[in-house]
């Protein structure tokens, strides 16, 4: 058995994107049923795996961070827990986003991430990796790239799966959750309302509090709404990883090992994105990294 | 000569008076079905004018935070009005097709004098405002109002009479009459496989469970229904349906275009009082057109864009429109595609087209000076907007091949146009990241098109 790290990790994302039919770049929301709302920036459509430093996060939302779960060298010995990455940050780096423009790359549901950077921090290690669509010509700009090409490295459709997100997040009743989400914000709301003297500042939340209840109210009337219907799927990704690979942090050997970086056999990853929640415009990610050593 | 030959036969049979009057109803209906697609056709235009004509940011003035998000909704139920307006063009080119008619894609260019409605009721590319929403109120009125209704409206409009605005529900009882008057033997002769219908599934392909859909019959993707014509029964269906949804309903339901148009005229009203300084559309000149080249006279009415770089969007725009309508008239008359042709088709001219290039420059021409330099804008001076001019007379391309070739080329010419703005420094830095995401997109679609219709060799 050949010796390999794997990294297992999961958590809440945020990715603030527009929905179809609005176009990929309309920056506020219109049509469809993501917003940037009252006082929040324009929706920028990328793939935040830890809270971003841009933006204050909506209010009642999941604690926000991708992290490490469990990492461990599997040999032939055996397990050996890898504790340096235990609880490290995973990241995506340089903007990532899902790409399938309105359909004009991919159909909807077989979007690809792009880019694909790859980095986990912990314990002053850092493990990081590429994943180019087209590794011969990384620098490949993507609406230049065959769809087939695109979808080696997509996401396989949009899958139902209640018990994957259940599992993974304890949310299975969807409605419940947004039921419960609207009175807390009604509470809030109330509670905003009723300052005496309202600032510019209460305003603007009162407005935000106003937009965010009346989207959960369209789900909660009709719970086959994607408002609702949305926090049930997942969308799976699995690719080898096969750019440049930097490994930094390691002086002290607490990797349990060399680590493969060359281009074959690459590094293996498999996650899913799911429990989109529209509200707070956050996903759920999990998922594993395979990194082989140097034997 | 035939027809007449045919009369004697049909006369010694006893049919004459039947036959012949069933054909002159034919022609009836055909005419009116016509005048159906252009009246669709033109407040369709007039939807999207106005919402692409709102405001974004409390930094273009005249809007707060709290207002803007009300505008968002606004703006969203005109989009799904206009859709819904895009659904009626279709369902009226179904009914068309049925009865072994071409599609109707032309129309006159704004403005229009009323047609349908009092003389105060032009059609006209107008910024979003009361103005604009009264008028989509009246265009959309059934014969009969609620109380409510009828009061705030006799406030609004002078010497106001629901029965002066119901000329588009008059126009689909006609056409329903005249359904149900002709033998049907005679009236559906179209092909069933020509019917355009929504797919039986969700926009995004979930695998696992099936998306409700509204009722057992088609499906809807983003409020857009579409069901096939090939009967009386479906006939009369698809124009309740039209009725419903908007002209012509006799009932207000919630969703229907006069309901949400009531509700935004209500809206805006009382924020209009509240807050006399709340301007919610851009400073958008009305009725805006192309200038042409100088030897060209320039014909009809309207705001001339004389701003060169802004006129060079707005041609931009007329090419995209015009292509557009192209594609959709061979799609709708296509004679020997393939199925995989007509999905190619399908594939450009629906979602990505639509979405990617058409909405975004409508909206990108309102932020553009119509004369003069960015200043005037700045200044509070006249932007420009989408001038849905049709340069040509929509017809359909007849052989395949050729339209292929013709519609490549266009797909081309687009790309090539986008090219030139996108490295146009003069716009913003904004707007340049839109252009540029749209010359890839434009790139993108032409050489899909081109690979899926094997149209030329890939360079």
């Amino acid at each position: 058995m050949s010796a390999k790290l794997i990294i297992q990790f999961e958590g809440w994302s945020i990715i603030r994107q527009p929905t179809d039919p609005d176009p990929t770049d309309e920056a506020r929301g219109v049509s469809g049923y993501t917003f940037a709302l009252a006082g929040e920036p324009d929706l920028n459509r990328v793939i935040y795996l830890q809270t971003p430093q841009e933006f204050e996060p909506r209010t009642h939302g999941p604690d926000l961070g991708v992290t490490v779960r469990r990492a461990a060298r599997h040999d032939a010995q055996g397990q050996t827990e890898i504790k340096a990455l235990e609880k490290g940050t995973v990241h995506l780096l340089g903007e990532p986003k899902l790409e399938n423009r309105n359909w004009t790359l991919t159909p909807a549901g077989f979007e690809p991430i792009v880019p694909f950077d790859l980095e986990i921090q912990g314990q002053g290690i850092s493990i990081r990796r590429s994943a180019p669509i087209d590794p011969d010509h990384p620098d490949r700009p993507i609406w230049q790239i065959e769809e087939a090409m695109l979808r080696a490295k997509a996401a396989d459709g949009v899958v139902y799966e209640p018990a994957t997100i259940g599992n993974a997040t304890g949310i299975w009743d969807s409605l419940q959750i947004a039921t419960e989400r609207c009175a807390l914000l009604e509470k809030d709301l109330a509670a905003l309302r009723q300052k005496r003297h309202k600032s510019e500042q209460d305003l603007i939340a009162i407005a935000v509090l106003e937009a965010r209840i009346s989207e959960l109210k369209i789900g909660i009337g009709n719970p086959q709404d994607r408002r609702i219907m949305a926090r049930y799927y997942v969308e799976r990704f699995a690719f080898q990883m096969q750019g440049q690979a930097v490994i930094t942090g390691d002086e002290e050997g607490l990797l349990c090992g060399k680590l493969n970086t060359a281009e074959t056999p690459g590094w293996t990853i498999g996650f899913w994105f799911g429990a989109w929640d529209p509200d707070t415009l956050t996903s759920y990610m999990k998922g594993a990294l395979e990194i082989p050593y140097v034997e | 000569m035939r027809r007449k030959v045919r009369m004697n036969e049909m006369k010694h049979s006893g049919h004459s008076a039947k036959f012949e009057s069933d054909l002159e109803k034919r022609d009836r209906l055909a005419a009116l079905l016509r005048e159906a697609s252009e009246v669709e056709h033109d407040v369709l235009c007039q939807y999207l004018f106005a919402a692409f004509s709102m405001k974004k940011h409390p930094s273009e003035g005249g809007v707060t935070w709290a207002q803007l998000e009300l505008m968002r909704r606004w703006e969203g139920s005109l989009l799904v009005v206009a859709r819904q307006e895009m659904e009626h063009l279709a369902l009226a080119t179904n009914l068309l097709l049925a009865i072994g008619e071409a599609p109707h894609l032309k129309r006159p260019d704004l403005p229009l004098p009323s047609g349908y409605f009092p003389e105060i009721l032009e059609s006209k590319l107008e910024t979003f405002g009361l103005d604009a929403v009264k008028r989509f109120v009246c265009f959309e009125m059934p014969s009969q109002l609620n109380e409510d209704n009828q009061k705030f409206l006799e406030k609004h409009i002078k010497d106001f009479k629901p029965s002066d605005y119901d000329g588009l529900e008059r126009l689909y009882r006609q056409i329903k009459d005249l359904f149900q008057e002709i033998d049907p033997d005679i009236l559906f002769i179209g092909p069933p496989s020509a019917q355009f219908i929504s797919t039986p599934n969700s926009a995004v392909a979930a695998r696992g469970h099936t998306f409700d859909t509204d009722n057992s019959s088609r499906p809807t993707i983003y409020s857009i229904k579409l069901s096939a014509v090939t009967d009386l029964k479906s006939a009369l269906d698809v124009i309740d349906q039209i009725m419903e949804e908007g002209e012509g309903a006799t009932e207000e339901s919630e969703d229907s275009h006069f309901a949400r148009f009531m509700e935004m005229f209500r809206q805006l009203d009382q924020e209009l009082q509240a807050d006399p300084h709340f301007k919610p559309g851009r400073n958008v000149a009305t009725n805006p057109r192309t200038k042409n080249g100088d030897l060209v006279p320039q014909r009809g009415k309207g705001t001339v864009i004389t701003n060169p770089l802004t006129n060079r969007m707005s041609e931009f725009f007329d090419v995209v429109y015009e292509t557009m309508m192209l594609l959709l008239m061979r799609y709708f008359a296509y004679t020997d595609e393939t199925a995989e042709e007509l999905l190619a088709l399908q594939n450009v001219v629906f979602f990505p087209l639509m979405t990617v290039v058409v909405r975004p420059l409508g909206e990108m021409l309102t932020q553009l000076p119509v004369a003069g330099d960015t200043a005037v804008v700045e200044a509070g001076g006249l932007t420009a907007g989408a001038t849905f001019e049709l340069g040509r007379s929509v017809s359909l391309l007849p052989h395949r091949k050729a339209a292929w070739k013709l519609l490549l080329s266009k797909l081309e010419l687009m790309t090539m146009m986008a090219d030139d703005l996108r490295q146009n420094e003069a716009f913003e830095k904004k707007m340049r990241r839109r252009l540029d995401l749209m010359y890839q997109n434009c790139a993108r679609m032409a050489r899909d098109f081109n690979q899926s219709m094997h149209v030329r060799r890939p360079q």
